[in-house]
């Protein structure tokens, strides 16, 4: 092939050609992929640069494919290119999960189709050829057990020199709960629960019982829970059995997971008295005191083990990971009622932070040396929205907007007397949060006194079921005043009783809880400087907080996608970078976009999904 | 379901059949009138003829056409009998897809055929399967009517064999590894394409279809040009049928639908068994234009009829239809008159939608051009539509978000509402909006400047850096292949195994929009997969200027490159990335496809020339000028 040679002179300079020289530092990405909540992170020099699940860009909740997005945004966010990837760390060991998948497929009296589904798992191309085709990465990949990537999630990031470490989950390759230690650069385990007895799997099959999603329902069961009385507590107790040291069984005859799709089996409805809830059916006390009673037994198990825990590693911090440490209120019963004085839970518990502990423990590996020096200290490491961009979106629209650019106090006074009106505020701000919450950068705010803001946002802005609690943000300095709580709760990890004199009905659940969100200037200062505001006008320091998002969809990522879930949802105003926006400014069309954005992605089962580039 | 019920005729409810005898059309888009429904469909055409024939209440033709109905027409055909039809009529086969991937079964034979015959083995299968589920249809829908006495018309559905050309690309993986031999042939016959050398144009065109067993279009499509123009339609029409035929075993992307010729023949012989009536279009069409070969004339794109198209293949069903119920025959072309016709404005829109949908499947320049002068010609109203089109094309703000979409919106066209603001894809569209532009210009009206000033505001690299990978720049590259991996939409009936830019042909088209007197960095991270041992450079051009030359690497491996601001145009500028030829992998290279298909993904057919994984360009005058380091390896171009 010959090369053309060039065909004008350029005069005063030459083009010029440099070779990138690799990037100093040590470029660690972490990924989780192929299960629930596919998520990437970038560590660099041990520094916690980017993380990102992979939902908020494709749009599909709980996105499980390999996150090639969130893996591109890392880079970009670390201003490095593929050939300055150092180490990729995956989450969980293909060869321990091929074992279980192994004896999972040789399971007597197995269906045929649910081992054809086994099968097909089993022969999946291994994720290290997946990371090498889709990514086109050639250095050397780490791998990193599921539950030691739960357990460094917690522990690297929790600025603790020392600390027991409980991990608890559904599954990931073998075990389903661990209990370890974390001293110095060192993360141990000395005890491990295995496949099938599951705490996670326990809470999921009464969370499928109740008629809610598995993997994705068990928050609302334990929003269920204080509405209803431990009644069945007993009863669920037949289906674990508690046994000595760290060690649990479930009782199998209730549990069908082993070998249907379904979680449970009938002898559950038979024990329970009742058949299973149809989803999206009426909900009723009987379901109510069903979660109640499993949320009542779950606590009882996981103190017991956080004593025990506590029994071999008698340290005074506790660090918490899986997706059962998600659940906030057994959380809050180890602090208060177990022996741990300090207790750090990753604030993305669940699958997606194992993208973390994975690259820490590569971190490790390579350098023999700490990843993370500091606690972390807040979750802001997913993309940023510009207000010029938001500017330019707005500006070629027919939207009717304001524009408070370089008037941020002007704009924080304009919404917070929006929020002493009674309006719904859509508030995007910055990078996105890490993680299942929403922390004041993709949030839905409201005044939390007005009593009738809880159904409201419910029924017209999430769409969702009416018993769903919402959590309060609360100025640090003065959460105290106002909750029974004595230290930092950024990631909205912990409830405790609302205490305040003032009536804040629509965050204070049905037994007097809430989940708190502390504020500060130092992490999240636009937010900080809101709640100060709201505070100086209505002497209540406090906002209720919760993900910008509705039903079904993941929370918004860009501006474009805050602005079509605030066209969908009947948020009153919407509030990017430095923008504001009213229902009365929607341009029409507005409304098209937004139904063809929440349109399930095309299967491509026919050929228009191509083909038809104007169908 | 909303996108379901957009597929059909936006008929809520169908009445319990009265005394008019009742006609059905069931298919696919192309019986839906593509582009023109819901303003105009071959149902209104089919039934103003019959009415003219039975009598304005005599008769009702029921609108079952599907866009996107694939085989799943079998089962349609036999639920409408419900109906009470007094007959029935099918126009299918553009969306019935070869079976290839195959099924995991099949994979053990699909190895053997690919080591015995290269690729030529699994295109004969997927013929095979093709042809045999066809055959299935026929049998199953015309043995159900022949039991109930049901009258069944077939129509044939023809490919636009004059216009339609699939984008050059290489060949598969050959046996013997004779992919460089075929790449040779292929420019030497380039070569001699322009040098009007016909004969020896055919002549190395026949050698690259021997070598490559008619797996690809390429040869086939040179041989087509040289016979027509050497006087020969009838060997140009049987190349452009093997050219169309070729692409059936290539599921690694997305062919535009066709009919191929197994459902051709296939449909021609079932149908003949059990006396159905049929409309084989390519025939009614070569005999409509006297042995021509069917063209922009009668079809919008590969296979959507214009309204002459329609009118003469409705007039044929409906003397099949005159034949079946009322045994009478009537010679189609005394019916073509009787039909109906859409207006000015109708024919104006749907040609400007033909250009936007030609120019989006990768059609050439003139084509788009020709349909953009199409509109204006039927009527100048369309000018609006234009003006708002550039405009909304583009902005980086989403296209239903933009002022101009709503000013179009409000325009109240249904095709345009329909087609355009519903699914067309913001893109940098450089052919496209140049045909529009001088489509307008017919008008009078002047837009380039404004598209330029435009362009400039939206794009520049002096305003914000371009990732020349995104789909709306990387899309006028002209390569469908390469940009497969960041199509806006899902599809996985494509290859997107890998997240990042794959050059399947010596050369890699970009573009970013750049301003008279600004310098542009372009930063690129490489790599060539499949290096020879000569260790020739990858090689960068902007506008046809050599700015870089980078040695080649296995390993990704990141460059800067300066362009000074006398190589930068103000508006596009062409990036070209030149690969050095690679080694080809020869029979190795079906190891890959067979492990792929084994492990259900689709394979990987072709050799890559290079791949890349970042490609972003941006304002030079932001790059500090202090003394870079240049490396030994790379080149300093430029002459002074």
């Amino acid at each position: 092939m010959s090369i053309k040679e060039p065909s004008h002179d350029f005069s005063q300079l030459r083009s010029r050609v440099e070779r990138r020289p690799k990037h100093p530092g040590l470029n660690i990405i972490g990924v989780s992929a192929g299960y629930h909540d596919s998520a990437c992170c970038l560590l660099q020099d041990g520094v916690l640069v980017a993380a990102v699940q992979e939902e908020r860009f494709s749009r599909v909740k709980n996105d499980k494919a390999f996150p090639r997005k969130a893996f591109r945004y890392c880079l970009e966010a670390g201003g490095i290119s593929i050939a300055d990837v150092d180490s990729i760390a995956y989450y969980e060991d293909p060869t321990q999960k091929l074992g279980r998948q192994l004896w999972m497929g040789m399971m007597p009296g197995l269906p045929a189709e649910r081992r054809g589904s086994i099968f097909d798992r089993m022969v999946k191309t291994q994720p290290q050829q997946v990371i090498r085709r889709l990514f086109g990465y050639e250095g050397p990949i780490e791998i990193v057990d599921h539950h030691l990537s739960h357990a460094a999630s917690a522990y690297y990031y929790s600025g603790f020199d020392d600390a027991a470490i409980l991990t608890v989950d559904g599954v990931g390759d073998w075990p389903t709960t661990t209990y370890g230690w974390g001293k110095g650069i060192d993360v141990g385990r000395f005890e491990q629960v295995d496949f099938p007895d599951s705490l996670g799997f326990f809470y999921s099959a009464i969370t499928g019982y109740l008629g809610f999603e598995v993997n994705e329902g068990e928050y609302k069961v334990m929003g269920l829970a204080p509405y209803g009385e431990p009644i069945y507590a007993d009863q669920i107790r037949n289906l674990i059995e508690v046994t000595s040291e760290g060690q649990y069984r479930l009782n199998m005859k209730y549990f069908a997971f082993l070998t249907e799709d379904s979680m449970y089996t009938e002898e559950l409805a038979t024990l329970l008295g009742k058949p299973p809830r149809e989803p999206e059916s009426e909900m009723n006390q009987f379901h109510m005191d069903v979660a109640k009673s499993v949320q009542v037994v779950l606590e009882e198990v996981m103190l017991e083990k956080a004593r025990y825990l506590h029994s071999k590693v008698p340290s005074e911090n506790l660090c918490m990971a899986g997706g059962v440490a998600l659940n906030v209120v057994a959380n809050g019963r180890c602090l208060r009622e177990g022996p741990f004085k300090r207790l750090f839970v990753q604030p993305a518990a669940g699958d997606a932070g194992t993208s973390l502990g994975a690259a820490a423990v590569a971190h490790v590996r390579i350098t023999r040396e700490a990843p993370v020096k500091e606690k972390m200290s807040h979750v802001y490491l997913g993309p940023a929205n510009t207000s010029e961009d938001a500017c330019q979106i707005l500006q070629t629209s027919s939207a009717k907007f304001k524009d408070f650019r370089g008037k941020e106090d002007e704009l924080i006074r304009y919404v917070v007397d929006r929020l002493i009106e009674g309006k719904v505020i859509g508030w995007s701000q910055g990078r996105m949060e890490f993680g299942p919450r929403s922390l004041g950068c993709r949030s839905i705010l409201a005044d939390p006194r007005r009593p009738e803001m809880r159904d409201r946002i419910n029924a017209l802005v999430k769409m969702r079921e009416a018993f769903r609690p919402f959590a309060p943000a609360v100025l640090q300095s003065k959460a105290h005043e106002h909750f029974d709580i004595d230290h930092p709760s950024p990631f909205m990890l912990e409830t405790c009783q609302v205490i305040s004199p003032i009536d804040l009905s629509a965050i204070t659940h049905i037994d007097g809880s809430a989940r708190v969100q502390t504020v500060t200037r130092e992490t999240n200062p636009r937010f900080a400087a809101l709640l100060e505001e709201f505070d100086r006008r209505t002497g209540c320091p406090i906002l209720l907080n919760t993900s910008f998002n509705v039903r079904g969809e993941p929370i918004v990522c860009t501006t474009v996608d805050a602005i079509m879930c605030f066209v969908r949802s009947q948020i009153d105003l919407l509030v990017v970078e430095d923008f504001v926006l009213d229902r009365a400014g929607i341009p029409p069309l507005w409304d098209l976009q937004a139904q063809q954005r929440f349109e399930k992605p095309g299967d491509g089962e026919a050929v228009g999904h191509l083909v038809y580039t104007l169908l | 379901m909303l996108q379901e019920w957009n597929y059909w005729a936006n008929i809520g409810r169908i009445e319990p059949k009265g005394a008019k005898q009742r006609v059905i059309l069931i298919g696919e888009s192309v019986a839906r009138g593509y582009l023109y429904d819901p303003q105009y469909t071959p149902a209104m055409a089919l039934e103003k003829i019959l009415q003219t024939q039975w009598g304005k209440n005599e008769v009702e033709v029921i609108d079952l056409a599907r866009t996107n109905q694939g085989m799943q027409v079998r089962e349609l055909a036999l639920a409408v009998l419900q109906l009470e039809p007094d007959a029935v009529i099918i126009f299918s086969g553009n969306n019935w897809r070869g079976c290839f991937p195959p099924q995991v079964s099949d994979v053990p034979y699909i190895d053997t055929l690919l080591r015995e015959e290269g690729i030529v083995g699994p295109k004969r299968y997927a013929e095979e399967k093709l042809e045999a589920e066809v055959r299935r249809i026929v049998n199953d829908v015309a043995s159900v009517y022949a039991s109930k006495e049901v009258p069944l018309v077939w129509i044939i559905p023809e490919f636009n064999l004059g216009d339609w050309r699939d984008p050059m690309i290489n060949a598969p993986h050959l046996l013997n590894g004779r992919n460089e031999e075929w790449i040779t042939l292929w420019e030497d016959a380039q070569r001699a394409l322009k040098a009007e050398d016909f004969h020896r144009a055919a002549d190395l065109a026949q050698r690259m279809t021997e070598i490559d067993q008619q797996t690809s279009v390429s040869g086939l499509y040179i041989l087509a040009e040289c016979s027509q123009k050497l006087g020969n339609l009838d060997a140009a029409r049987r190349y452009l049928e093997l050219a169309r035929d070729s692409v059936i075993w290539d599921s690694s992307k997305s062919a535009s639908p066709r009919t191929y010729s197994v459902s051709q023949k296939a449909l021609r012989e079932e149908t003949a068994k059990y006396k159905n009536e049929v409309v084989d279009t390519p025939e009614l069409f070569r005999q409509y234009l006297k042995g021509g070969i069917p063209d922009r004339r009668l079809f919008l794109d590969y296979c959507h009829l214009t309204t002459e198209g329609i009118q003469i293949t409705m007039a044929a069903a409906a003397a099949c239809v005159l034949r079946a119920v009322k045994a009478t025959d009537v010679a189609w072309t005394t019916l073509v008159p009787q039909t109906c016709a859409p207006s000015h404005e109708v024919e104006a829109e749907a040609a400007f939608l033909a250009a936007v949908h030609n120019a989006h499947w990768w059609q050439s320049a003139d084509l788009v051009r020709h349909y953009c002068a199409e509109a204006v010609r039927f009527s100048p109203e369309i000018a609006k539509v234009m003006n708002y089109f550039i405009d909304l094309q583009t902005r980086r703000t989403p296209m239903l978000m933009c002022k101009s979409a709503q000013q179009v919106s409000e325009l109240g066209s249904p095709l345009i509402q329909h087609y355009l603001l519903r699914y067309n894809y913001q893109q940098l569209d450089e052919i496209l909006l140049g045909g529009v532009v001088q489509a307008l210009k017919q008008l009078h009206i002047e837009a380039q400047a404004r598209l330029d000033q435009l362009r400039k505001e939206e794009h520049s690299v002096a305003a914000r850096d371009t990732d020349l990978l995104d789909y709306y720049y990387c899309s006028a590259g002209g390569q469908p292949q390469e940009v497969v991996w960041v199509l806006p939409r899902r599809d996985r009936l494509v290859r997107r195994e890998s997240h990042f830019y794959k050059a399947y042909w010596l050369k890699s088209k970009f573009v970013f929009i750049g301003e008279a007197g600004c310098p542009v960095k372009l930063q690129i991270t490489a790599r060539v997969p499949n290096p020879t041992a000569s260790n020739d450079p990858v090689a960068i051009e902007v506008n046809g200027n050599i700015v870089a030359r980078i040695p080649t690497a296995r390993e990704w491996e990141s460059w800067e490159v300066r362009v000074p601001p006398n190589a930068v145009n103000d508006g596009i500028n062409d990036v070209i990335v030149s690969w050095p030829m690679p080694e080809f992998p020869g029979k190795t290279g079906y190891l890959g496809v067979i492990n792929d298909l084994a492990e259900g993904n689709i394979p990987e057919f072709f050799c890559i020339f290079g791949e890349i994984h970042t490609f972003t360009a941006s304002d030079g005058r932001k790059v500090q000028i202090t003394a870079p380091e240049v490396s030994s390896e790379a080149s300093v171009v430029g002459v002074q």
